[in-house]
């Protein structure tokens, strides 16, 4: 469903041309958002309509698709997983401001790095750039935002200010 | 990334690697089936073309070097790599709030031309990137056929 619904965004991006890679990727975002919410009427705001996320947006260059990401929360968390394969530390920039997780990144021609001589005679693997934001609403403790990178698989680990964490309310008994 | 095992259940079918020009292609599984019921997912790849053979390069995001298997029989390179269930406690699926991918193992399996060496096959895994190479012979491409009266 959702990814249904992420390729019919990606190719009416594509189809408007998209924001081009050296082009402003925060105003292409902001345009973007008010597309998505004319054309999918909030649809796909639908599965996050509970009180963590207000809901994804993100552009890229190059026509290609966004890399998915899935996101689910816990009692101290909130946990943000990428799928970025061939992604290393350095072709990665994730940042924390105004309750907005923004990852962006890079990722190369194969054929450059293999021997400049081969041909694609398939092609389906994700080239170029791109930039994902997602808006968190729950309450996060910017200093204990933490990101892992292992085989491919971005994890960011946004943990709950200590003021909205679920706590355990002792009963004493009354007088 | 595709599923691959939702509808296609026919044992026989492969991937064809492009032999010479044409390109075969025909989607896919490898037949085999999962031992659980985790989904699999045909991994996103590429199929290069160089001097020396085909390469074949998979996003496999997860997948360590030791739960990778791939081998190459009867003329079929077959992949599959296994990827640790994550996320919840232990091991359990976690209560998504977006989910835009499914984690599961990965299958594919290609149909290898006849000029492919398969005893020069290689294979590198680095973050979660698959790069299996397949280099070709000479003298498997071109044969000259006497004709004899």
């Amino acid at each position: 469903m959702m990814n249904t619904t992420l390729h019919a965004f990606n190719a009416r991006a594509a189809a408007r041309g998209g924001p081009d890679a050296t082009g402003s990727v925060l105003a292409g975002h902001d345009e973007l958002v008010r597309h998505l919410g004319r054309v999918f009427d909030g649809l796909w705001l639908a599965p996050l309509a509970g009180p963590v996320m207000a809901g994804p947006a993100g552009v890229i260059a190059g026509r290609q698709p966004l890399p998915p990401i899935n996101v689910w929360e816990d009692d101290e968390a909130v946990m943000v997983e990428a799928e970025l394969p061939g992604f290393k530390l350095s072709d990665l920039e994730i940042t924390w401001e105004d309750r907005l997780l923004t990852i962006r990144g890079r990722r190369g021609d194969e054929a450059d790095t293999t021997d400049g001589k081969g041909r694609y005679l398939r092609r389906e693997r994700m080239v170029g750039e791109f930039s994902r934001s997602l808006r968190i609403a729950e309450e996060i403790d910017p200093d204990q935002v933490r990101a892992t990178l292992n085989d491919g698989v971005l994890t960011v680990r946004l943990a709950k200010a200590p003021s909205v964490r679920p706590r355990t309310i002792a009963i004493t008994t009354g007088a | 990334m595709t599923c691959c095992n939702s509808n296609t259940n026919d044992p026989a079918s492969t991937r064809g690697l492009p032999s010479g020009e044409a390109s075969n292609c025909v989607c896919v599984t490898d037949g085999s089936r999962p031992a659980a019921e985790r989904p699999s997912f045909m991994p996103s790849h590429d199929v290069l073309r160089g001097p020396d053979g085909l390469t074949v390069i998979a996003d496999m995001p997860g997948v360590k070097r030791t739960d990778l298997e791939i081998t190459a029989e009867g003329g079929v390179l077959s992949i599959v790599g296994r990827v640790a269930p994550r996320g919840g406690r232990d091991g359990a699926e976690p209560d998504y709030l977006l989910r835009e991918y499914g984690v599961g193992d990965y299958r594919v399996a290609f149909k290898l031309p006849a000029e492919v060496d398969a005893d020069r096959i290689a294979a590198t895994l680095t973050d979660g990137v698959l790069r299996v190479t397949l280099p070709t012979r000479a003298e498997l491409t071109r044969r000259r056929i006497a004709v004899t009266n």
